[in-house]
């Protein structure tokens, strides 16, 4: 059954390159909601794109839950590949008029991620029966904790520029309003507008996330 | 006393010395509705703090999970294409009936390379060759082999069932036909869809063999030299 065939196993003949997804998620001050339901009626038209899109907006962070709530880095490979493979067979369940894409999606990877933890606990329980080894520490911070901050962490990282410096010089650096005015030549009535609105955005998105990936 | 200003709220959530007036210091003790909100900037502004570079920008996970992710999404896809278009049993009556006719094999392998091929409509989406695995002697098993073209990138998805229970683990492995050049891709489970990125350099028009290996947990990387499922990859 030897082929004679010697050519190449290329049988698409067409220029390589995936195409790059149309959709472009903008850092708007509205957290590019219009684009996410633009990308959310794409997805649930059963567009691949829309898959893609989604994973290069949230994929990162889905592996970062992975890593820091998992042991291994091939855990969080295998619990990235999991959450987007599971929400395009499941894409029929999505209902925009119920919350967010973003929840919806984030809401996944943690029923995802639970089961994996869950997983691991039965394990530890069996070696410590089979080996009498100490029981593993409980991670800290917990698995929730853990979305939670990503979650805001994502959306800090998407406020307008200017306010998002004066949010992390608050945060990180914990100056304060006026040395903030000082740093960035800002009126103080400026700062403290960017730092109300900024950490107002960041508690609305957490918790419209947060609502939906609990309801999902 | 009224409720205290909600522009303020998030200020003084953010730094409890924030020139809050006594009277707000009164109110907030007193008010549950006030105090929620308060609570709730204080939680996220905590949440906030604790975030590090790799949260803010998380870097993204290795290329071959996105190619996971898509290989998995297409098979299913061209599974349930495969199972309206052309029943499994009907592709081995096939290929039984033409172990003595060369040319109805090809025509058959073509024609079903062909069909999975077809929904392809990008480069990203192009089953490049594929291959029944036919069991080696009498151990039984069955599988289905797929090179998944992506670009200039081929992946290797290998899905192997009914293989007997074994102590030690099934592994892949690609060879030139007709040599003992062999690569070795990695283990695979019954039941589950084991995808492998070809090394680059690994020329698929040759390593065109593939092959399923029983092995013992030994710590010898070498081929066990018990191949237990067998086919060749045809466009």
């Amino acid at each position: 059954m030897t082929p004679s065939e010697t050519s190449g196993p290329d049988a698409s003949g067409s220029p390589s390159g995936p195409p790059a997804p149309r959709l472009a998620l903008t850092h708007s001050d509205r957290t590019g909601s219009d684009d996410e339901a633009a990308l959310a009626a794409q997805f649930l038209a059963g567009d691949e794109r829309a898959l893609r899109a989604m994973y290069e907006r949230w994929g990162g962070l889905v592996y970062r839950l992975g890593r820091q709530a998992l042991p291994s880095p091939s855990d969080a490979e295998d619990l990235t590949q999991a959450t987007f493979v599971a929400a395009w067979r499941g894409r029929d369940t999505f209902d925009p008029d119920r919350g967010r894409l973003a929840g919806w999606l984030i809401g996944i990877a943690k029923r995802q991620l639970i089961d994996r933890l869950r997983a691991l606990q039965r394990d530890a329980r069996l070696a410590q029966v089979v080996e009498a080894t100490e029981p593993a520490a409980p991670t800290h911070p917990g698995p929730e904790r853990i979305l939670d901050r990503l979650v805001v962490a994502d959306q800090l990282a998407r406020l307008v520029p200017e306010q998002r410096r004066v949010v992390q010089l608050a945060f990180f650096d914990d100056l304060t309003h006026t040395q903030i005015a000082g740093l960035t030549g800002l009126p103080l009535g400026t700062v403290k507008s960017h730092l109300r609105r900024g950490i107002e955005r960041l508690r609305q998105s957490w918790e419209e996330v947060d609502h939906a990936a609990r309801r999902s | 006393m009224p409720h205290v200003d909600p522009d303020r709220l998030p200020l003084l959530a953010l730094d409890e010395d924030f020139a809050a007036a006594d009277d707000e210091r009164v109110h907030l003790a007193e008010c549950p509705t006030c105090l929620a909100d308060y609570r709730a900037f204080k939680d996220v502004i905590e949440l906030g703090k604790e975030a590090g570079p790799d949260d803010l920008q998380p870097p993204p996970p290795p290329l071959r999970v996105w190619q996971a992710i898509e290989a998995e999404t297409r098979v299913e896809r061209r599974t349930a294409e495969r199972r309206t278009a052309a029943p499994r049993r009907l592709r081995y009556l096939l290929l039984a009936a033409a172990a003595c006719v060369l040319g109805v094999v090809l025509g058959a392998g073509a024609t079903l390379g062909w069909q999975a091929a077809r929904p392809a409509k990008t480069p990203a989406d192009t089953v490049a060759a594929s291959s029944a695995l036919e069991p080696v002697g009498n151990g039984g098993g069955t599988g289905d082999a797929r090179l998944i073209r992506d670009g200039e990138r081929y992946v290797l998805e290998v899905d192997v069932r009914d293989l007997p229970l074994t102590n030690g683990f099934y592994e892949a492995w690609m060879f030139v036909p007709g040599t003992t050049r062999m690569q070795a891709m990695g283990a695979v489970r019954p039941g589950e869809v084991a995808r492998f990125p070809l090394p680059s350099g690994l020329d698929p028009a040759g390593w065109r063999g593939i092959d399923i290996s029983a092995e013992a947990f030994d710590g010898d990387p070498g081929h066990s030299a018990t191949s237990v499922l067998r086919g060749e990859l045809r466009r």
